[in-house]
């Protein structure tokens, strides 16, 4: 293709108070992976390392016009990379929450602003668990929301904990998550080509979601905070979907972190592909689905209090 | 949310460069192929013989082509040669057509326009 013109990945880090977010952070500005970094911290002046840029944001959430109050997103982000948008061209960008931030807003953000849904893609939520302490403060509704929302966990500090409680910490990590992938680190030393360029929000190359994920959800969890997957085959109605995905998150969006489906719809040659945080959905076309390939319909929910027979029930009522 | 390719594929041009000529918002096609040649970008797209993001791409390449080759007051600007620039690109590229064969096909048109006359 003649000079393809690609939109900037987001890497959203976030993570409790002392996880080791700002040592992920410094790792990823010090290792040499040639790429050209634009980091957006809080609390801090704007200091420049070698090729990288850091900026400062202040946390500023700016409700949706629609009345909802889960429908938030952080002006001060879309300002910042906006300005950032228009002054240099970057290989990345890595945004740093607080420790107490809802990484909600911030990836609402990405779906509603039209400059940012342009010029950006989000790359993955990733965040930062201190092993050691989430015992203390797991049914905190912030350390529920940023394990629930994330694409990859960093289970950080794994020296203070004996292997056992490894094990258990990860099957309860599982339970709240069926997605996100788990890396078990110490100091938050990790190859970053596992956490960079995961491509998590990429509609367009979606093709199944992963089997594992779909099994692990099924699980009996005796959590508030879990998923629920539906697999299935036949054909879905365009209109019916809609309408159901439409009305589910009116009614159930706040209880909603995340949700991503990939649908025979209408039996078109290409998948349809969704994804949504609390009531933001954003769906497209995506990849064709070959001839001989047995076409099946993928969803899962991951939220707060999901009623599973409900979902179900909602989605079947969808096909043809 | 995006149900209909015909629906995203629109929504994608929009507001840009290569944002099709519209009238009253209605997308204008003056001469009966430029319906067609839109039409056939979008349904060999849908039908997914290609992604139309790399349709795009070709599209904005073909225009700035002409920009940089011409004044942006020359007169002679047609917004679906571009199109069918990019067109013709992408289905030799999608391996749907080789050159060879598209020059044959449009020789075989030519000629028979002369024909009729």
């Amino acid at each position: 293709m003649r000079n393809k013109i690609s939109k900037i990945p987001v890497t959203v880090l976030t993570g409790y108070l002392g996880a080791g977010k700002t040592t992920l952070l410094n790792n990823i500005l010090t290792e040499k992976h040639g790429k050209k970094i634009a980091v957006i911290v809080n609390e801090f002046g704007e200091i420049g390392i070698d090729n990288q840029l850091v900026l400062d944001a202040d946390e500023e959430i700016l409700e949706m016009n629609n009345g909802c109050i889960c429908c938030t997103v952080r002006g001060d982000l879309i300002r910042i990379i906006s300005k950032l948008l228009e002054r240099d061209r970057f290989d990345q960008i890595v945004i740093e929450t607080t420790g107490l931030a809802d990484p909600a807003p911030v990836i609402q953000s990405f779906f509603v602003d039209e400059i940012l849904y342009k010029h950006t893609e989000l790359d993955a939520i990733v965040t930062v668990v201190d092993a050691k302490y989430i015992q203390d403060h797991w049914d905190s509704s912030e350390a529920e929301e940023q394990i629930a929302f994330a694409d990859i966990i960093l289970l950080n500090k794994t020296d203070l904990i004996t292997t056992e409680e490894l094990v258990n910490l990860i099957n309860k990590l599982r339970g709240r998550n069926a997605i996100a992938k788990i890396y078990p680190t110490q100091n938050c030393q990790i190859d970053i080509s596992l956490i960079l360029g995961m491509g998590a929000f990429d509609l367009k190359n979606a093709l199944t979601i992963d089997p594992q994920f779909l099994e692990e959800a099924a699980h009996e969890h005796d959590e508030t905070v879990g998923a629920v997957a539906i697999a299935n085959s036949g054909t879905v109605n365009g209109d019916k979907l809609n309408r159901w995905l439409y009305q589910l998150v009116q009614s159930f969006g706040q209880d909603i972190f995340r949700m991503k489906g990939i649908l025979n719809v209408d039996d078109e040659d290409r998948r349809f592909v969704f994804q949504g945080v609390h009531m933001t959905l954003d769906g497209r076309p995506g990849k064709p689905w070959k001839p001989e390939e047995t076409r099946t319909n993928e969803l899962v929910f991951i939220g707060r209090n999901l009623n599973e027979a409900q979902l179900r029930e909602g989605f079947l009522t969808c096909l043809m | 949310m995006q149900l209909k390719f015909e629906h995203f594929a629109a929504t994608s041009l929009m507001g840009s460069q290569e944002s099709p000529p519209r009238n009253n918002g209605e997308l204008k096609f003056d001469r009966d192929w430029e319906g067609l040649a839109f039409g056939i970008a979008l349904a060999l797209a849908k039908k997914g013989h290609y992604e139309w993001e790399d349709f795009r791409q070709e599209l904005i390449t073909a225009i700035a082509e002409w920009e940089a080759e011409h004044s942006l007051s020359d007169e002679s600007w047609d917004y679906y040669q571009q199109w069918l620039l990019a067109l013709e690109r992408i289905a030799i590229d999608s391996a749907l057509i080789d050159e060879t064969e598209l020059e044959q096909r449009t020789a075989q048109l030519i000629d028979c326009k002369h024909h009729e006359k």
